[in-house]
């Protein structure tokens, strides 16, 4: 008997490296990077939904946008909104994290009470704070009459003034759960031993919190702020379904930009622009995010 | 330390991709394999039973959702080709329609209304009515001024279902509690009844006149009209004229007098107005289907709620009313087009059609039907007809984005009646905006 010599097909170890990788780029080619391109692209033509055929408009697009006073007056919402809606829940989830993270009896069951915010449908939630903030019929303007906070009802989510401010608290509502549970996790880290030296060596609660708690936590500080940002930069449901961007475009974020003039005015190039800009923002954050992750 | 960066950015870069949701809109052809429309109308020949869809909104609706069920289980119960129903609310119809129609989805026919009709028309997705239904057929059994609401350079690319106009409403007992025992017929008339309904009650919103959303620069529109003025003039924007600023001085006057109140939609309207908070606001004729859906008792409708035309500005002038009407298209890319024309034959058929009419008051078109006891003894009807003669067309109303002209409408009122904006300066705005996306 003969035996046969099987000769394999040597590959180097960046050719392996690649088969192995091949699967992964080709969905992240079909899923992200090409609708990405193509929008870029799309961002330099005048399509619309209502023609299959469309012309390179070159930068005329991002003229208009820029030119466009309600895109400064979006933009200004916009960053109102992400400030607020990433610092309210945030501070008073850290506050629930650290009430929570003291054993206590039904600490637990709290816990878990609390998550259920975040599971609740944002178009839920939005009806939800609609009606507790509404002008004829909502709780909100009955409790803080019969508190003799006002005299007259406030038509919360019909002015301008206001409505902003509803649309945050239901955002805040929404989101508490999920800043407290990350900061849950990042108060379990805190070694035990270094807050009782610091008992030891006199710091009050105060203190703690600002030396030993908060520095030892700063990673996931970071992390979720940044992610906090991300989140409520491409906000879309709560906003949309609680005043449709008014009154008088007072709540108008980037999100609703882009679907009214893609699913309203049809103009999917105008849209494309507005998402590209809007892109180059989160790609701001993003940065920072990737790179406070890969320190840790 | 370099590499680092660089892998830092793509995976940034790679996150914000993701997240800001820049999809690919596609550059696919938008219409399809269309099936070849045959010549012969879809009655005179045997058909081949077919699965269709059924596209629109009244199935979504309280008031509606019943009759179109109804509807469709007859048509089904004959036994040939078999309908299912798709929905959505109305507000999100029009672009459901367009955004399927740019896929692959199965659609065969859709109720439209009279202002998504231009933008549908537009895409040269509709069928036309002639070839599937025969123009003879057409005109002997259908109203000519029903049927011009579909068509387009000749083809009839939709086929009316019920074509009315919007008026406003009133509640017959509220105005009888302030001395009016018929409705104001000027607007001068119109602001005593409605400061003696505020005197009366302060908790009354006398006018529920909508302030947010498109429905804002539709019912503003008659109202313009009403002033003697107009939004576009020549294809140019004229908010700035004259009709334009005292038309949004009296809006603003409606507002700090309490007699409307902002942040209402049609359907808040609708609601206040059957538990008696509202006295006037403006709807459709189905107005009436509506209000007993919402818990108004059929016994008690003639002292609840009546159709009226809208208050003119002096004695002698024409009421304004907008165009308003539901339209039933069949898609060029439908593989059953002749089914889908043979279904809209059987709900425009007189049967379907007073029924229709029964459970919510929208008028037939069919010419058998309007000519029945059952419309003609009909005091409602009867109204609405005689409101609708001088109904006008809105003004964006055949064109695609008709959506976005509303939306730039609709929040320069809402700067003007919140004294964001100078009446003017947003009246200016206002043209600026809709002459740049006009163009």
């Amino acid at each position: 008997m003969t035996k046969r010599k099987h000769r394999g097909i040597r590959l180097s170890d960046g050719a392996v490296g690649f088969i192995l990788a091949a699967p992964a780029l080709a969905i992240f080619i079909a899923v992200i990077l090409y609708p990405f391109l193509n929008s870029i692209f799309m961002s330099f033509t005048n399509k619309t939904l209502m023609s299959p055929s469309f012309k390179m408009v070159g930068l005329n697009n991002y003229a208009k946008v820029f030119a466009d006073p309600t895109f400064l007056k979006t933009l200004g919402n916009t960053g109102i909104f992400v400030f607020f809606s990433t610092l309210c829940p945030f501070v008073l989830g850290f506050i629930w994290a650290v009430i929570l993270n003291n054993k206590f009896r039904g600490a637990g069951v709290l816990r878990g009470i609390t998550l259920i915010n975040w599971i609740v449908p944002g178009a839920s939630i939005s009806f939800l704070w609609s009606f507790i903030f509404d002008y004829n019929h909502g709780i909100m303007n009955e409790l803080l009459r019969s508190l003799g906070i006002i005299t007259q009802n406030v038509n919360w989510l019909g002015e301008s003034s206001t409505a902003m401010v509803v649309v945050i608290v239901a955002r805040t509502w929404q989101m508490l759960p999920w800043y407290m549970a990350f900061l849950t996790g990042g108060l379990q880290g805190v070694p035990f031993d270094q807050i009782e030296a610091a008992r030891i060596d006199g710091a009050n609660n105060l203190k703690v919190l600002r030396h030993v708690v908060i520095p030892g936590m700063k990673s996931m500080i970071t992390i979720v702020l940044v992610l906090g940002i991300i989140g409520n930069l491409q906000h879309f449901d709560i906003p949309q379904v609680m005043t449709s961007g008014g009154p008088a475009g007072a709540t108008t974020l980037f999100s609703i930009l882009v679907y009214n003039k893609a699913f309203v005015g049809y103009k999917v190039g105008m849209a494309a622009t507005i998402g590209t800009i809007w892109a180059v923002l989160l790609a701001v954050f993003s940065f920072f995010y990737s790179r406070s992750t890969s320190k840790n | 330390m370099k590499a680092k960066r660089i892998l830092a950015l793509c995976m940034a870069c790679s996150i914000a991709l993701a997240a800001s949701g820049c999809g690919s809109t596609g550059t696919a052809s938008s219409t399809g394999s269309a099936a070849a429309a045959s010549s012969a109308p879809a009655s005179s020949k045997a058909l081949e039973s077919a699965n269709l869809v059924w596209a629109g909104w009244s199935g979504e609706e309280k008031s509606t959702k019943d009759i179109i069920n109804e509807m469709i289980s007859s048509y089904n119960a004959k036994g040939g080709s078999q309908v299912t129903w798709v929905g959505w609310p109305w507000a999100n119809t029009q672009q459901q329609l367009i955004i399927r129609n740019q896929g692959s989805e199965a659609l065969d026919v859709a109720q439209v209304d009279i202002g998504m009709f231009g933008a549908l028309s537009e895409m040269g997705v509709l069928a036309d009515m002639n070839d599937l239904m025969g123009k003879d057929y057409l005109e002997q059994n259908y109203n000519e001024a029903a049927l011009k609401v579909g068509q387009v350079d000749g083809k009839q690319l939709a086929m009316p279902w019920s074509i009315a106009s919007i008026n406003m409403v009133y509640n017959p007992t509220l105005l009888k509690s302030v001395g009016y025992s018929e409705p104001p017929k000027t607007i001068t008339q119109f602001e005593d009844c409605m400061k003696k309904l505020k005197e009366k009650d302060k908790n009354i919103i006398p006018y529920g006149l909508a302030t947010k959303d498109a429905t804002m620069a539709t019912d503003f529109q008659p109202w313009l009209w009403t002033f003697g003025g107009s939004v576009l003039k020549d294809g140019q924007p004229t908010l700035s004229s004259d009709a334009g600023q005292k038309v949004a001085e009296w809006y603003k006057s409606l507002l700090d007098k309490g007699y409307i109140q902002m942040n209402i939609t049609r359907a808040d309207a609708r609601q206040l107005f059957a538990q008696g908070k509202i006295a006037f606001y403006d709807d459709a004729i189905s107005a009436k289907g509506v209000a007993i859906s919402n818990g108004i008792s059929k016994a008690d409708l003639n002292n609840k709620i009546k159709p009226m035309a809208r208050p003119v500005l002096k004695d002698g002038d024409t009421p304004q009313s907008s165009m308003w009407g539901h339209l039933l298209v069949v898609f060029k890319k439908s593989q059953h087009q002749e089914q889908a024309a043979d279904f809209i034959k059987h709900i425009v058929s007189q049967e379907q059609s007073l029924k229709y009419f029964n459970s919510n008051g929208m008028l037939p078109v069919l010419k058998s039907a309007l000519a029945s006891d059952a419309v003609k003894g009909d005091p409602w009807a009867n109204t609405w007809v005689q409101l609708t003669q001088s109904g006008k067309a809105l003004e964006f109303a055949k064109m695609s984005n008709s959506g976005e002209l509303n939306n730039i409408l609709v929040e320069e009122l809402q700067g003007i009646l919140l004294g964001e904006k100078k009446i003017p300066d947003a009246l200016k705005s206002a043209d600026t905006r809709l002459s740049g996306s006009l163009s």
